[in-house]
């Protein structure tokens, strides 16, 4: 069965559009909106995503759950003289709306509603879309977090990257809404079932890993 | 930040600050986020930095605009404790960098006092035992605030 096709992911994708879209209506195009704590924690994790780039060629980009587009916001800080041909897709009409209305004057970004990239880029990322998992349960999470990275895989040509949640210390300070998870389940999967070489990421101050994945 | 902030906000803004910089998990994400951005440098005022981690009355606009204006014009009316820093803020600023940016940085416990009572401007001490709860230590940073009429 296609991905897209499976009632289950598409309960899951449709739960992930509701989430979202609820956050940016009440708080707007902000890190809160977007689920984050604040600018300077979603910036320390495009840093390491960015890992994956050379930032000295011009490339394109596919940004997977894109939100606002708060990336691009990041690029044009600290990599105003890369060209870099970007494309915006998340679940949410209404994050897409507010990415539209914001960088409407970007002229080398353009953003679509979907869950998967209708082309393919030199790379991808996604940043902090597997951690919300809500009630779905933890193996039909792990199937759609699979599934999208196998989109990401086939969508990007050099590679792609992601992050993750790392299991917290204590067991009691586990958000039962949250997915955590340690690397090797992933590195293994990018590995054997998309054949690409994995780099982990780890001790940048946060609770979490990053892994590039390159073909 | 009395006159600036209704008493409500003060204790939030407070224990947003304390949470923040709080010991472990917290803690190690500041000096991630300082050791990427340095955010507490002279190139950037408290304000910025603070904004940038989204720290102060999450809503109201203006409880928001008046902690911000707090911390980016009243401080630096404020005298330091360390005679190397002509205000409030600068030493705040310098404190916060070299503690996040030291060997062995400490969790930052925030509180404020009363600038009649005690010490006219900001207070600040490392390998405090702030809490009575605890033994950990920590730098303690007392805001300078004039109360409210």
């Amino acid at each position: 069965m296609s991905s897209n096709t499976d009632p289950q992911l598409g309960n899951v994708r449709a739960s992930i559009k509701q989430y979202y879209t609820e956050r940016v209506l009440k708080y707007g195009p902000t890190p809160r909106g977007a689920d984050w704590t604040c600018v300077a924690t979603q910036e320390l994790r495009f840093v390491q995503l960015l890992k994956l780039l050379d930032f000295t060629v011009s490339f394109s980009l596919n940004d997977v759950g894109c939100g606002y587009g708060a990336l691009l916001s990041y690029l044009a800080k600290r990599h105003p003289n890369t060209c870099i041909d970007y494309l915006g897709i998340d679940l949410s009409p209404a994050m897409i709306r507010h990415a539209k209305r914001l960088w409407k004057h970007c002229g080398h970004a353009s953003f679509v509603i979907g869950n998967s990239s209708p082309r393919i880029a030199d790379y991808s990322v996604a940043s902090g879309i597997f951690n919300v998992k809500l009630d779905q349960p933890i193996d039909l999470w792990e199937r759609f977090i699979a599934d999208t990275l196998a989109d990401m895989h086939a969508a990007s040509r050099l590679a792609f990257a992601f992050n993750l949640l790392s299991p917290a210390s204590l067991e009691h300070m586990h958000d039962p809404e949250l997915y955590y998870s340690a690397p090797q389940p992933w590195v293994l999967y990018c590995e054997r079932e998309l054949g690409c070489s994995v780099e982990v990421v780890t001790g940048y101050g946060m609770r979490e890993f990053t892994l590039l994945v390159r073909r | 930040m009395g006159i600036r902030v209704r008493d409500t906000y003060v204790h939030t803004n407070l224990c947003q600050l304390n949470l923040r910089f709080g010991p472990d998990e917290p803690l190690k994400e500041m000096v991630g986020l300082q050791r990427e951005f340095r955010i507490f440098s002279a190139d950037h005022s408290l304000a910025q930095a603070f904004m940038l981690l989204n720290i102060g009355p999450p809503q109201e606009w203006e409880q928001r605009t008046g902690w911000y204006l707090y911390l980016s014009e009243d401080l630096v009316g404020f005298s330091s404790d360390d005679p190397a820093y002509s205000n409030a803020h600068d030493r705040i600023v310098a404190a916060l960098k070299a503690n996040l940016e030291s060997k062995n940085p400490l969790p930052v416990h925030f509180t404020c006092h009363d600038t009649s009572k005690t010490h006219p401007g900001v207070f600040i001490k490392g390998d405090d035992t702030p809490l009575a709860f605890s033994r950990r230590k920590y730098l303690t940073i007392s805001l300078p605030v004039v109360p409210a009429s």
